[in-house]
């Protein structure tokens, strides 16, 4: 078969693929945005108002309290399940999530990772802040991180973040803007937890990495939050990809990617302390 | 020729004004990129049914990311990365293999009409088994062929929705082409 024949042929193809667009699609978007009088709104927006059905300001407070206050009973109980290991907490509510804030103020081509992940330094320098073991994954499908990321938390403790922008399979996250994301979090402080607010399009799956306990989760981003030390005061907030988390030595370690279960263990296991 | 005018889309112009929170012109972008859209998810995820569902998700997902959209650039390509990313996760949740079907009563070729018979057989059936060899390929190249082939995206769109460089597209294109003719002669 020559190249022309080919090619005209895909474009046969192309014209009577089995798949047109449903006819209520732009009825049915249109309703599902309806609620809402602009877009990109901030996130607690979306994820507060479809459960309460509160005024916008109401609403933004009640998931403040989610995000900042985890403990407080009340909060929990509104969370439909909650999967506890480690000090890992994930919980599902039920509200359909929506991206976040911008990863980057341009959001096409190239986007610059989000300022979120704290400052640029070299790995030397990560692990001197960081003071607990850094193991850089050695699967060739990430290859080295493009940039190393410090951000100070409570009680002098340390996040570190490598950063992957763009690898050959993983497809660029359009919320992340980048490939992909290792990040470091130290699990010494007592109090210290990291939730996952998954909604009901997210799957969660126990799974053991590197013989320690973790979560695979997938399906709908989610949004991730976390809370270090005693103080009532969320750290980063924004939309993660497939996430592996597991528990490392004295870390809460995650990889986000848009890769499938077996591609992030694989990675992981060249993370193996 | 009567001087009918121009049907003129500004696109930039819906995606400002959507921006803004109407949400006509919200629906406008749908209307237009509706086909586009569900293509992209289709061809990811192999059923029509899970292609449904990517596509809302991913237009009311567009809509509230519209935010973070820089004005001016490109609408289509930064719709179908959403698109793609969203198609992905589902097909990764379910699990299930893409398989893509042909539309019985859509599946002819181009100026088929004037082919003999036996020549339009022969076209029907290298479509079909162009179609699955095309179920075999990976993702990355599926994509890449759906855009160029199935979508007519522009190399620049291509590279934009793919989040790769342009330079990489080309490349990306005659490897995919060259693994199709592999699995299909392997057939």
């Amino acid at each position: 078969m020559d190249d022309a024949t080919l090619e005209r042929t895909l474009e046969d193809i192309g014209r009577s693929l089995a798949y047109a667009a449903p006819l209520d699609l732009r009825r049915n978007v249109l309703a599902r945005i309806a609620a809402a009088p602009t877009p990109a709104p901030r996130w607690w927006v979306r994820i507060a108002s479809p459960v309460h059905g509160l005024r916008p300001a109401l609403a933004a407070l009640a998931v403040l309290l989610l995000a900042l206050a985890l403990a407080i009973p009340a909060v929990r109980a509104a969370a439909g399940e909650v999967l506890r290991f480690g000090g890992i907490e994930i919980f599902r509510v039920p509200a359909t999530t929506a991206p976040a804030r911008p990863a980057s103020p341009k959001g096409t081509v190239a986007p610059s990772p989000s300022p979120a992940f704290g400052t640029p330094v070299t790995l030397v320098d990560a692990r001197a802040r960081a003071g607990y073991p850094i193991a850089v994954p050695t699967d060739p499908a990430l290859g080295l991180p493009d940039e190393v990321y410090v951000r100070a938390l409570r009680d002098n403790a340390t996040q570190v973040t490598l950063v992957y922008r763009q690898r050959v399979g993983i497809p660029v996250s359009p919320f992340a803007g980048v490939s992909a994301v290792v990040v470091y979090l130290p699990g010494t402080f007592e109090r210290g937890f990291l939730g996952k607010v998954a909604g009901p399009g997210t799957q969660v799956e126990l799974v053991t990495v590197n013989g320690a306990e973790g979560a695979w989760l997938s399906g709908q981003p989610h949004q991730l939050l976390y809370r270090t030390g005693s103080q009532t005061d969320s750290d980063e907030l924004r939309l993660a990809g497939n996430t592996l988390v597991w528990q490392q030595g004295p870390t809460t370690v995650r990889i986000e990617a848009a890769v499938d279960q077996a591609t992030a263990l694989r990675i992981a296991g060249t993370m193996r302390p | 020729m009567e001087g009918r005018p121009l049907e003129l889309f500004d696109e930039s112009d819906a995606v400002e004004r959507a921006r803004g929170g109407d949400h006509g012109a919200y629906g406008e972008l749908v209307t237009r990129y509706q086909a586009l859209a569900g293509r992209t998810a289709y061809v990811i995820t192999g059923s029509a049914a899970d292609a449904d569902d990517v596509v809302q998700e991913a237009f009311v997902k567009a809509y509230y990311a519209l935010g973070r959209f820089r004005a001016g650039a490109p609408f289509r390509p930064w719709l179908l990365r959403i698109v793609a990313n969203e198609a992905r996760n589902r097909r990764v949740a379910t699990g299930r293999r893409p398989t893509l079907e042909l539309d019985a009563a859509a599946d002819r070729a181009s100026g088929e009409t004037a082919l003999l018979p036996e020549d339009a057989a022969l076209a029907a059936d290298l479509r079909r088994g162009l179609v699955s060899a095309i179920g075999e390929l990976r993702e990355e190249d599926r994509l890449v062929l759906a855009y160029r082939y199935f979508l007519d995206l522009t190399e620049a769109e291509m590279a934009d929705a793919l989040g790769v460089a342009r330079g990489t597209v080309k490349s990306r294109l005659s490897r995919a082409l060259g693994r199709l003719r592999t699995e299909y002669a392997r057939a």
